[in-house]
């Protein structure tokens, strides 16, 4: 087949084969931008994405040591907000025994005199009620001889009257 | 429908009066190659105004990110993956590759050019040219030689046995394969797209023509705007293929730099 | 095909035009297939192992480009014996 010469067209008729022109254009485009990307594109770029890359790590740093240092500053906290817990445990601990101790001492020292005046009460009722017993008991005696008197001015003999009465008394005096 | 001619698709008049027929015409090609060092240096330098403006290190914006974003993915998944860190050195050149490669690729859907400048073969086989000088010299710096020789024809842990087969297919497809496949691989994907674009545009513009004559029959102008939705389809999927064009040429020649620098991989 | 064997002088470029068509669809049987099996077994790497994702497709791409080479290749010499 017959390429198409017309118009001005090159006569180079297969596709496969380089025309030696497109070859020179394209080699000197190439080169060029060789040259432009080797010596000028890329070094800029490349420093600025490095120092970039070093800020960005820089600032990653720093946050790092920021968080770290709060993460001190955190701990230092906690650990003094524990042991100021731990002091107040142990003041009112130590205040709790204190007033108990004091409950005791208070307690111990207040025993015998309680006890002393427990048992002075009781000797007191002990008193009263022997003196009661003895002035209602000299009391029912005479009221008691005074009836019989009454009783015995009749007729009885004296040893049953007397027997009586001690019989009396004694049921009285219990 | 009317096919164009091969040749009418492909070869492209010399501009430049008094010049034709000599290494020095400049055609449509001529002027998509420099095209494609034209835009990515305008991409670079308008990233670069900003850096030298700027006093403090700021966060990228515009053009800056596009421009930082390839030196990055260059940087990241290409040389890292396929090299390692003493690749780096190499970072401009595969840049470049892939910058060229892509712009000069992309005119195959820019209105008005339509057309890749790596349809053609000049450039492809003048990259692969430069890529198997550029992998070899540097396998004949590091290793000298003999010593480069022997890495690439004695891979480790064949067999004796097997060992002058696996020599020679060894020996054939670093030297002769690889340059080739390589050429080869961008120029024919180029130009198939190109191919595939113009049949889809031909034919959607037949059968709109069609559609407008009384004669034709009603089914043929229902489907009237089929070709061309194929062809927008089309023309996403050729933006698709040059950027990955681009990307495979360039991440194939850091896999044979790195060959040729750590032949034990 | 049709247009292009009238076209033919002789007997000789039609036999051309029959053998650049078979022999591209010859040669895009295996790539086909290839391309096939690698991206098949990338997208079960990369399901089996989501976070090596961005390497299996690095790779992926690789396995592709050095398949497909042999697709265009088939390509190159149906554009060689049609046009050249």
């Amino acid at each position: 087949m017959n390429t198409a010469v017309a118009g001005g067209l090159l006569t180079a008729s297969n596709p496969i084969i380089p025309e030696w022109f497109e070859v020179i254009w394209g080699s000197i485009a190439f080169f060029l931008l060789l040259i432009v990307m080797w010596k000028l594109a890329i070094p800029p770029i490349r420093r600025a994405m490095e120092a970039r890359t070093e800020r960005i790590q820089g600032d990653l740093d720093d946050a790092a040591t920021a968080k770290s240092e709060a993460e001190e500053l955190r701990a230092s906290y906690d650990a003094r907000l524990a042991e100021a817990n731990a002091e107040a445990a142990r003041i009112i601990e130590e205040a709790r025994a204190q007033a108990e101790e004091v409950r005791q001492e208070r307690l111990a020292a207040i025993e015998p005199e309680i006890a002393e005046r427990r048992a002075q009460a009781e000797a007191d009722i002990a008193a009263a009620r022997e003196r009661a017993m003895a002035e209602v008991r000299a009391d029912i005696t005479s009221i008691a001889v005074g009836a019989a008197e009454q009783v015995v001015m009749a007729s009885i003999d004296e040893a049953a009257h007397a027997q009586l009465i001690e019989d009396y008394i004694e049921r009285v005096g219990n | 429908m009317n096919f164009p001619d091969i040749g009418h698709l492909l070869e492209w008049p010399n501009i430049l009066p008094g010049l034709d027929d000599t290494v020095f015409a400049l055609n449509k090609v001529g002027i998509i190659y420099l095209f494609a060092f034209v835009a990515p240096v305008v991409m670079f330098v308008m990233a670069k105004r900003r850096y030298d403006r700027a006093e403090v290190i700021t966060a990228p914006r515009g053009i800056q990110t596009v421009a930082e974003t390839s030196v990055q993915f260059i940087r990241e998944n290409i040389i890292m993956q396929s090299i390692g860190p003493d690749g780096l050195r190499y970072l401009p050149f595969l840049l470049t590759m892939f910058f060229f490669i892509l712009f000069s690729n992309i005119t195959e859907v820019v209105p008005l050019i339509h057309f890749p400048g790596n349809a053609r073969m000049a450039m492809p086989l003048a990259l692969a040219i430069l890529v198997w000088l550029v992998f070899n010299g540097i396998g004949i710096k590091h290793h000298g030689f003999f010593g480069y020789l022997k890495n690439v024809v004695i891979p480790p842990g064949v067999p004796k046995a097997l060992l002058p087969l696996v020599a020679l297919i060894e020996f054939v497809s670093t030297f002769f394969v690889r340059p080739f496949s390589l050429a080869v691989r961008l120029f024919a994907n180029m130009l198939a797209g190109h191919l595939l674009l113009v049949t889809f545009a031909v034919l959607s513009h037949t059968v709109f023509w069609l559609a407008l004559t009384d004669s034709t029959p009603t089914w043929l102008v229902i489907i009237t705007p089929a070709p061309f939705l194929m062809l927008i389809g089309l023309t996403a999927f050729e933006i698709l293929v040059s950027v990955l064009q681009a990307f495979i040429f360039t991440i194939l020649t850091a896999v044979y730099i790195g060959g040729a620098l750590h032949p034990e991989h | 095909m049709i247009e292009l064997l009238a076209q033919a002088d002789n007997a000789v470029d039609g036999l051309k035009a029959v053998g650049a068509g078979l022999g591209y669809g010859l040669a895009a049987i295996g790539p086909g297939v290839g391309i096939g099996l690698v991206v098949g077994n990338a997208i079960t790497a990369m399901a089996r192992q989501p976070e090596s994702a961005g390497m299996v497709r690095t790779t992926m791409f690789l396995g592709i480009a050095f398949t497909e080479a042999l697709a265009l290749i088939g390509f190159v010499v149906f554009i060689l014996l049609n046009f050249a």
